[in-house]
């Protein structure tokens, strides 16, 4: 019987199946992730290989147009991170009460920045956020404020880019949170209000600790959305003014241009070994915190 | 129960208004109206109307510019994004669907390799080596495939997630009535998982058109670049140029803004879908 109903199986969901897509992925994905451990401990240029030991990790972490693209890209996917996680739960909050008429126009006029290009969304706020004649600037000077150098000051360009990241990320957050928010049962809450509980109470007794699997996957997506971004950074800054803004994307992208691969492919495995470092203790710290209903 | 509602929650409303009102829309307007004006007019990037409209001249320009390089390349992002999605909706449909109805030691170590792109970066260099060996670096084929890699891990997630809540009673039916393992796939599997199948192409032909990164290393200086390379050198093109830059940028958004307004349910509710796992 057993080994009938095995046969059936076997014959009935053929590994077949699973070839197409293993191998693409294998190919284009795995295999380059596994070999990248050995290139980056090589000088190559795509054809010869010379074997030079941790060089490019020495390299990579000295030399001053990339020792500070680590601090720089933790900083950068932290700090867009917890604006996105903290932000984004307010406004759902907010949202989430249906006595707001507007809730549908609010929740798709936020979302509608996610579905926009980086590109074009770079380019644009790299325009109002121009040193002289920005927008921004202009707006400041209507309020008798002092203006900024938003992307052309040293102090100040990493945070600029950071805002625009968060202003456009919001929108997927809260739309994640909303739906938390939707599942969690009316009951709760008028039993809660029964014991007198009420506002606060019910959001930090209630709301949160039943939303800790939509805070731990916006969390998520967005610290390893922001330690592997690029696209905003090269639109907007390209990494300068100075070195002020590289983070590990764009250094990668300029020592892959000028044909510095097995340096290139150093910076992408110090990239793996952060995500990895930071990712997998945040998940199961956060799981041991998930309430069960 | 029903309580009327307090001044403050309306004031709250008006105040949330208008600020998305100054943080959104003042954003796509800025865009919009300095796409039409002329060189001159552009220049100031205020938020004035234009003296002098300038849309279809600009128009006209960005179209035409460089042997209609924006038209060649809006037809490459389309094509990659078509091929791409086709693509990964069977192979990660097919893999998922073996994957979530047999055990043993394939199938587990392909689910633990395949989970583990979730959260892994692309190694650049060896996959430009990987696809340069193949011949197939800054070709449409080999961005396809990346992209598809790429995708593959989160649809895989999806499908087997979707596959988990349909019942192997329809299989055994099917088995028992002679089908092959393609047949019961293809006939009976396939057609039952259209509502995610529907979610993962309206997101992730949003991420593939959208992509930028993948393309600047995997098509470099090729003339199949797509559409979100070329405005981005526009930019230092048109650098003073702000009407016509505004323009390419308003182009560029036109099929996403489309997508958004057609089927805005679906892509919120596709957005959610995997985000949480239950």
């Amino acid at each position: 019987m057993n080994t009938a109903e095995n046969k059936m199986i076997s014959k009935s969901y053929s590994h077949g199946l699973l070839i197409p897509g293993m191998l693409v992925y294998g190919i284009i994905f795995v295999l380059p992730t596994v070999v990248s451990f050995y290139f980056s401990l090589t000088r190559w240029d795509l054809l010869h290989v010379e074997f030079i030991g941790l060089d490019n990790f020495k390299t990579f972490l000295t030399q001053p147009s990339t020792r500070t693209a680590i601090p720089h890209t933790l900083v950068y996917a932290i700090i867009t991170c917890v604006c996105k996680v903290i932000l984004a739960l307010a406004i759902a909050v907010i949202l989430s009460n249906e006595k707001i008429k507007s809730r549908t126009y609010l929740k798709s006029l936020i979302y509608s920045s996610c579905i926009l290009s980086t590109v074009a969304v770079g380019i644009t706020f790299t325009q109002l956020m121009h040193p002289s004649k920005g927008l921004i600037n202009q707006a400041l000077r209507v309020l008798g404020l002092p203006t900024y150098k938003f992307l052309t000051d040293k102090n100040m360009a990493l945070g600029s880019v950071m805002f625009v990241d968060v202003w456009r990320g919001l929108g997927t957050a809260m739309v994640i949170y909303l739906s938390g928010l939707g599942a969690i049962s009316k009951d709760y809450y008028e039993a809660a209000a029964i014991d007198g509980a009420t506002g606060w109470k019910q959001f930090t007794k209630i709301t949160l600790p039943l939303l800790v699997p939509s805070i731990n996957s916006v969390l998520t997506l967005s610290l390893i959305g922001g330690l592997k971004s690029y696209e905003l950074l090269w639109t907007m800054t390209s990494g300068g003014p100075g070195y002020s803004t590289e983070i590990l994307g764009t250094v990668i992208y300029k020592l892959f241009a000028r044909s510095s691969y097995g340096l290139a492919t150093a910076g992408n495995v110090l990239m793996f070994i952060i995500v990895c470092a930071i990712i997998f203790p945040l998940n199961s710290y956060i799981s041991k915190k998930t309430v069960e209903l | 129960m029903v309580k009327r509602r307090s001044v403050w929650s309306i004031l709250g409303e008006v105040l949330a208004i208008l600020v998305t009102g100054i943080t959104h829309w003042v954003v796509y307007y800025f865009a919009i109206i300095n796409a039409c004006k002329t060189r001159a007019e552009a220049a100031q990037l205020n938020l004035k109307l234009p003296k002098e409209w300038a849309f279809i001249d600009n128009l006209k320009y960005v179209w035409n510019f460089n042997n209609r390089v924006f038209l060649r390349s809006f037809f490459n992002s389309v094509t990659i994004t078509v091929l791409s999605i086709i693509m990964v909706i069977f192979v990660a449909s097919m893999a998922a669907w073996i994957m979530q109805r047999r055990g043993g030691f394939i199938t587990k170590w392909s689910d633990k390799i395949v989970l583990a792109g979730l959260t892994t970066p692309l190694a650049v260099v060896p996959t430009f080596w990987v696809l340069r060996t193949l011949h197939l670096n800054n070709t449409i084929p080999g961005i396809v495939l990346v992209e598809v890699a790429l995708i593959f891990p989160f649809s895989c997630m999806l499908y087997k997630d979707f596959c988990n809540n349909l019942p192997r009673e329809i299989d055994e039916a099917a088995i028992i009535d002679g089908c092959g393992p393609l047949q019961l796939f293809f006939r009976v599997a396939f057609p039952l998982m259209k509502p995610i199948t529907s979610a993962i192409i309206i997101l992730r032909s949003l991420v593939v058109y959208n992509d930028f990164t993948n393309p600047m290393y995997f098509l470099q200086g090729s003339k199949s670049s797509t559409v979100q390379l070329t405005i981005y050198l526009f930019q230092s093109t048109f650098v003073t140029d702000y009407g016509r830059l505004f323009t390419a940028v308003l182009l560029v958004c036109i099929p996403p803004v489309l997508l958004f307004l057609l089927l805005n349910k679906q892509i919120m509710e596709g957005v959610t879908m995997g985000a949480v796992k239950g």
